[in-house]
This record gives structure tokens, sequence and C-alpha cells, in this order.
């Protein structure tokens, strides 16, 4: 049944299908809603409102199911919105997902692909790399996390990558110390440079160090801008950032932008950086 | 030579009052000035403000009804032409339309045509048993379910004329709030109880609203979903960024920035936004010269900021806004800094603006759009004080449908591309008016637009092959 014959979906929202709490603060949601399901596609986001009234939040689409009808989000508590958000059980229901929303990740030409997930950045990396791998392409994953107990979707990327490192900042589990450092040591066991490329999701902190790295080392690198976004649809402005010299837009002309052209020095002076950075301190 | 009489000035909020509120600034005619005013027409033969009107408004027949008291009748006549003459009236640039081809003002002041129909529009709303402003809607057998994708000012009126002739209309916006431009629009030029109004109209007439729904895959609206016709009304709501240094300083913001914080309550606002609430001793600057630019200039006013200043790089003749809006502004104490243009931003602490660094500009010849363009004045770059910067440079076309759809749209700023004359895209059932085909430009020619997409659809549903609606030359406005 097409979900818009004529009785408004609005009055029931969107059913939460299942919850999983992943981490202390981060929840794993799978709702239905066939319409953003059937459009979506690897690197896009959705804006999910809660109640009636409440503010709009742009969320990552961290899986989809056009057959099945679902969308999957993970949530992390840092806001009053999150916070409603996941204080929603199974079979209840949110009041909206719009969407999908954003540009669709576009892979470059790298052979073999490292996606880089930080934090809860990981559920966003997920389908990135599972449409990389189902097109054949050679895919790895690093994993990092505060402690072992906020690293997530492990078991899911081992799915669909050779190989999966896993890194703590307190060596809780895995190599101890950051992404980057991880990337740094696995460089010299991947062969040929000009094959390589690397796609990162996570804290700005984080992929500013990513990109700071990859640039040294000549390797293609994509960052998602979607700590920065406001109202995810191209109609503020609030997230413009400066790529390659131009104001883009963070919703719409990305979320994914090329990591050598973002002009990081310009995003950490705006104020919205610094609540990046602070939810990404306040949650691992 | 006839005697004229000037022209009846209507009701204005004082200027020490208008600062204090938000409410309507033009509180319209009495009786008895409205009849004097419409008694001021000469009924003219040649009927040029009716040629004017991108609506095509029978403006003498209901005039003449007017000067009779017909007020029930009058009302009929405009409701036959126009899907919205209660906004149309307060948003229409006036005198560059209907009041600008007036043939009294070619020696007089010309018609408040504009305050008439408001006139007549409000008359009909108080009256408790004014004209129903519903149309008569078609019997609904035959009829087919079309979809109309955005719910500003081209859908609005493209959804009335379907729902009218017995179709079933389905209207899709991603915002929270239906009305699209008309959502932005500052309540002291348009009270939000009007637009509520005719959104409630539509909903009467049959039309479904589906509000938080984007619609990212055209094509699976005709083939998954049932839809036999889809319009797409998305007008142009991506702000314009002037690419200049320092434009991503904090405290400066979009015109829609600035405007939704100011309108939208706490919980409405997206993501943490901070709401506006007043704006007390800011130093606020403008940049622009169009109705958004006057729209954040008088709302920086209303919010009691220190000094509001507007710039704009050509001069007052050569604004590309109404005429009543910048006369307002001026009224309301804004300054206007004509043939000026920002070249960067400075800040004093490396993260706030402090100061916007300008030029003077010359005109030159005239450019391609017929307007002089602007040249700068060497060694003419001085700064004014900001604490606040609005920018207001216009819009562009969001292009939401290039991953799919890349025919639809012309480069480069995603313009969608349909026959002007006829609304068709190259998509066959596919529609689009208004904004997203022209680039930004006036309420009423988008309605016009949803109305001739309209007409054309019901062509298409009559049997008229699609190459013949596509025949004429397909372009975007922008080429």
């Amino acid at each position: 049944m097409p979900p818009f014959h004529d009785t408004p979906h609005t009055c029931t929202g969107f059913r939460i299908l299942s919850k999983e709490r992943l981490t202390p603060v981060t929840n794993r949601f799978v709702l239905e809603a066939p319409w953003v399901a059937r459009a979506a596609q690897p690197g896009q986001f959705v804006v999910v409102r809660v109640v009636e009234g409440g503010e709009r939040i742009p969320v990552t689409i961290a899986d989809f199911d056009a057959q099945a009808g679902t969308v999957t989000i993970v949530v992390q508590e840092v806001g009053r919105t999150s916070r409603l958000l996941c204080a929603l059980q199974k079979g209840g229901a949110v009041l909206d997902v719009v969407g999908p929303l954003g540009e669709p990740f576009r892979a470059l030409k790298g052979k073999v692909v490292i996606g880089i997930g930080g934090g809860f950045g990981a559920a966003a990396l997920y389908p990135i790399v599972r449409g990389l791998h189902q097109a054949g392409v050679m895919t790895e994953a690093i994993l990092g996390a505060r402690t072992k107990e906020f690293l997530i979707l492990e078991r899911e990327l081992r799915g669909v990558c050779r190989e999966v490192l896993s890194c703590t900042d307190d060596g809780s589990y895995g190599f101890k110390g950051l992404v980057t450092e991880c990337l740094t040591t696995r460089l010299p066991q991947l062969g040929a440079r000009e094959e390589l490329e690397v796609v990162a999701v996570g804290p700005m902190p984080m992929m500013r160090a990513v990109a700071a790295v990859t640039a040294k080392q000549g390797i293609p690198a994509q960052v998602s801008l979607d700590p920065i976004m406001v109202d995810g649809t191209g109609m503020c402005g609030g997230c413009r950032v400066t790529v390659g010299g131009e104001v883009k837009f963070a919703c719409v002309d990305g979320p994914m932008f090329d990591a050598h052209q973002v002009d990081f020095a310009e995003l950490v002076r705006r104020n919205k950086m610094y609540k990046a950075e602070e939810a990404a301190l306040n949650a691992g | 030579m006839r005697d004229v009489k000037p022209r009846v000035q209507p009701a204005l909020q004082p200027v020490p009052d208008r600062l204090r509120n938000f409410d309507e600034m033009i509180q319209g005619y009495a009786l008895e000035d409205a009849l004097e005013e419409a008694r001021r027409c000469i009924l003219c033969k040649s009927a040029r403000c009716q040629g004017a009107c991108p609506l095509g408004n029978r403006i003498p027949q209901w005039i003449a009804e007017l000067q009779q008291g017909r007020f029930e009748e009058a009302y009929r006549i405009i409701r036959e032409i126009s899907p919205m003459p209660e906004l149309c009236s307060r948003l229409c640039p006036q005198e560059r339309l209907c009041e600008g081809a007036c043939a009294l003002g070619i020696k007089h002041e010309p018609v408040a045509i504009g305050l008439l129909e408001r006139f007549v529009c409000d008359q009909n709303r108080a009256r408790p048993n004014g004209v129903d402003p519903t149309p008569a809607t078609a019997p609904m057998t035959g009829s087919k379910r079309v979809a109309a994708i955005g719910s500003g000012p081209a859908s609005l009126a493209f959804a009335q004329a379907m729902a009218r002739a017995g179709h079933r209309v389905t209207v899709f916006e991603r915002w929270p709030k239906l009305g699209g431009v008309l959502r932005w629009i500052p309540r002291f030029k348009l009270p939000s109880e009007l637009l509520d109004a005719h959104l409630a109209m539509l909903t009467r007439m049959g039309v479904t609203f589906y509000t938080n729904t984007e619609v990212s895959w055209i094509e699976s609206l005709l083939t998954d979903e049932d839809f036999e016709g889809v319009f797409i009304g998305i007008g142009a709501s991506r702000p314009s960024m002037p690419q200049l240094p320092g434009e991503s300083l904090k405290g400066i913001c979009s015109s829609t920035e600035f405007l939704v914080r100011t309108f939208y309550s706490r919980e409405e606002l997206p993501n943490d936004w901070e709401p506006i609430a007043d704006v007390i001793g800011r130093r606020v600057v403008v940049l622009g010269g169009g109705d958004s630019a006057m729209d954040c200039v008088r709302t920086a006013l209303r919010l009691n900021a220190a000094e509001v200043t507007c710039a704009y790089r050509r001069d007052e003749a050569n604004m590309p806004g109404s005429k009543k809006e910048v006369r307002a502004a001026k009224e309301e104490g804004a300054n206007l800094q004509w043939l000026t243009a920002p070249v960067a931003f400075h800040s004093d602490d490396g993260r706030s603006v402090s100061q916007v660094e300008c030029l003077r500009m010359e005109l030159g010849p005239p450019d391609a759009s017929g307007r002089r363009s602007p040249k700068p004045i060497l060694n003419s770059a001085f700064r004014m004080e900001a604490d606040l910067v609005v920018l207001a440079f216009g819009y562009e076309v969001e292009s939401v449908f290039d991953n799919e759809h890349f025919f639809l749209m012309a480069p480069p700023k995603g313009t969608v591309r349909a026959n002007p004359n006829t609304g068709a895209t190259a998509l066959r059932g596919v529609f689009a008016g208004g904004d997203c085909v022209t680039g930004p430009n006036l309420v009423c020619t988008a309605a016009r637009a949803g109305l001739t997409a309209a007409q054309h659809m019901l062509r298409y549903f009559a049997g008229e092959p699609w190459d013949v609606l596509t025949a004429a030359p397909v372009v975007g406005s922008q080429a």
C-alpha cells in the first residue's frame, strides 16, 4: 500500500520497529518510512522531529532497506531533542522523518577505501562502506572511541570490510591512541598510495586531523560536515563553509566534501563548531 | 480638462507606534475613503491596468461595481481571476504593475488599485454573510489525483485551480508549516491569519496537505503513488552568498536565518538555534536592496536596533523591490546607503564581525537586464561599524532533483526547465512553475505560473500530446 492514499501519515507518525542501545548514550532505531527508504542513498540524511512544535534535527541515515521500507538512524543523546528521541521505545513513533536530504556519497577512483568512524560517526560510515563493498571496492575501516563501551558497529562493518581496526583513547580495546595514529601505522602496509582513498565521519577535530594526515600523504579524502548542519534544507545558510575558496552549504552541497579543500580553521572559529567539539568531548 | 482629485491616503500606523509592534503598517481604507478613491477611476476602455496585471485581473470591471457600492459583486469578479487577492493586494509592487500602467497616472496620481482590492477583500471577510471565498468545485467524477511539490504561491494557485476543476490535489511541503515564501513575509506586511485563512479555504476545497515530506523522486509519484500529474513549485529558497572575505564570521547571517529566528518560536527553530528577541543597542547592517532586504531592515528597526543601515550597490531608482517598502523603511528611520557595495568583513577579535568594508559605486551603461550596472569608484573604500550583518542578496533555486533528473534542471543555478507558456517539463506528466523556473520573482507571477500549469495539465488530461505541450522553446529564464 503506497503511503499517500488519502490518510495523512502525520496522524500516526513514523513507527519505531526496533530500538537498541549501542552505548550508554547512543541508540539505534529502525523506523518504518517506506517513502524515505525507497529514495535513500549512502551519505544522505533525514530531518527528524519528535513532537509537534518540536525542533528539527538532521540525523544521518545509518541504514536503509527499500524492500522492507525501513530507515535506520543512530542517535546520540547530546541535546534536548536527541534526549527526547532516545526516550522513545519500540512501538512508539516519531512525528516526522523528512528526507532523504543532501548529496549522496560519490566515491572517487580509489581501489582501496579506508573508512574512518569517530564515535557515533561509525553509524553514518556504515552505509557508505557497505555501498562501496557492494560495488566491488576493497574496503577497510578504522573505528575510534573514548573507551570500549563507546565503540559501535564494529561487527556490522566487519561484514563489509576486509579489515576493521579499532582504537580507544584509553587502550581499553584495540589500538591505544587516535584514529589518525592508527591510520599512519596502517598506511605502509597498504601499498600504492594512488590506489587509496579515505572517507572520515566523526567529530570535527578528528576529521580535521584526518584531513591533515591524508594531505601530507597525498591520499584523497572526504569528510562529512553534518556536525555543522542546522535546518538541513539549504534555506538558512547557517551551515556555510568555505570549500576550495568557495562558500558552500554543508546540508545541500554536502554533507561530504573534499577534506583537503575544507577550511577547517574557519570552521573552528564558528560558534557551531565549538558546540560540535563539546558534544564530542561529552560523549566520546 | 476634468478635475482630478488627489489619491485618497489610507490610514497608517504612526511611525512611533509601528516601531513598537509587528501589526500591519497600512490599515486600509474606511468605506467612505474606498468609495471616494474608486470614483477616481475613469473606467477607461483600454484597461491598461488589467494588461499590466500578471494575472489579468479585470480591474475596471470590479472598480465599476465598487463605485456603485456593490461590494459582493466586486469581490466575485476579483475572485474569478485571482486565486489569492487577499495576499496579492498586500504584496504586489503595484507601482510597477497595475498602478504603473494606470491612465490617470500619466498626468496625475494613479488609482490606488492595490488598496481598493484589499478593501474589497477585507470587507468581504468582515461581513458575516460575505461571499464565500471558496470557489465552487466541479463534480468529482472522472477526477484524477495530482500532486504539487512545495506549498508556496505557485503550488497554492495550482492546487486551487485543479481542485476547482474537480481533481484531488495533494500538496507536499518539506517544512512543518505551509506557505513556502509566504511564511517568511513579516507580519507587518502580511498578517499570518490571512495565509492561514487561505490554506483553510483550500482544505475546504478538498486539497490534502502533507507537511514534513520531502519528495526526492518525482517519477515515483507517477509510477508508484497513482498520481497522474505533478506540479513542481519548489521556489527559490537558497540564499545567494556574495563570496566575500570574512563571510563566515559570527554575527553574519542570511536574511532567511534572521527572519526565521525572529518569527519562529524557540521550540520550532532547528538544531538549538537561539531565537532573536531583540537587537537592542546593536548596529545592524543589511546588505542588498530587494524586498527581503527591506523586510530585514524594518524587522531590525522593530527589534530596537541602535541603528539600521542598508547598503545597496545601485541607486534608489534602480532598487529591485517595491517602492512602498523603501518609503516605509525610510520613514521608520533606516539609513539607506545607495551606490555602496561590500567587499569584505572584518573582525576585531577574530571571531565576530565588527566592520563591513565597502566601496562607493557609480552607475555605468545598462547591463543585460536593462538596469545600469554599478562600477566601483577608485580609492573609495570605507568601513561601516556593525554588530550584526544580514546578507540579503536574493535567492537561488536549490537543485534538489539533479541526481535523478538532470534534464529538468538548467545550469548554473539549477532552475527547473519548463516551457514558460505551458509549464510542461521534459518529464511526461510533470509541470513546473514559479520561482524555481524563473528565478526569484513576484508572488503574483508565481501564482500565474501555477494557474498556467493547471490549465495545461487539464489539456494534458483531455488528451493533448506531451510533445505539443513542450513544443515551444524549453528554456529556463536564467539561460
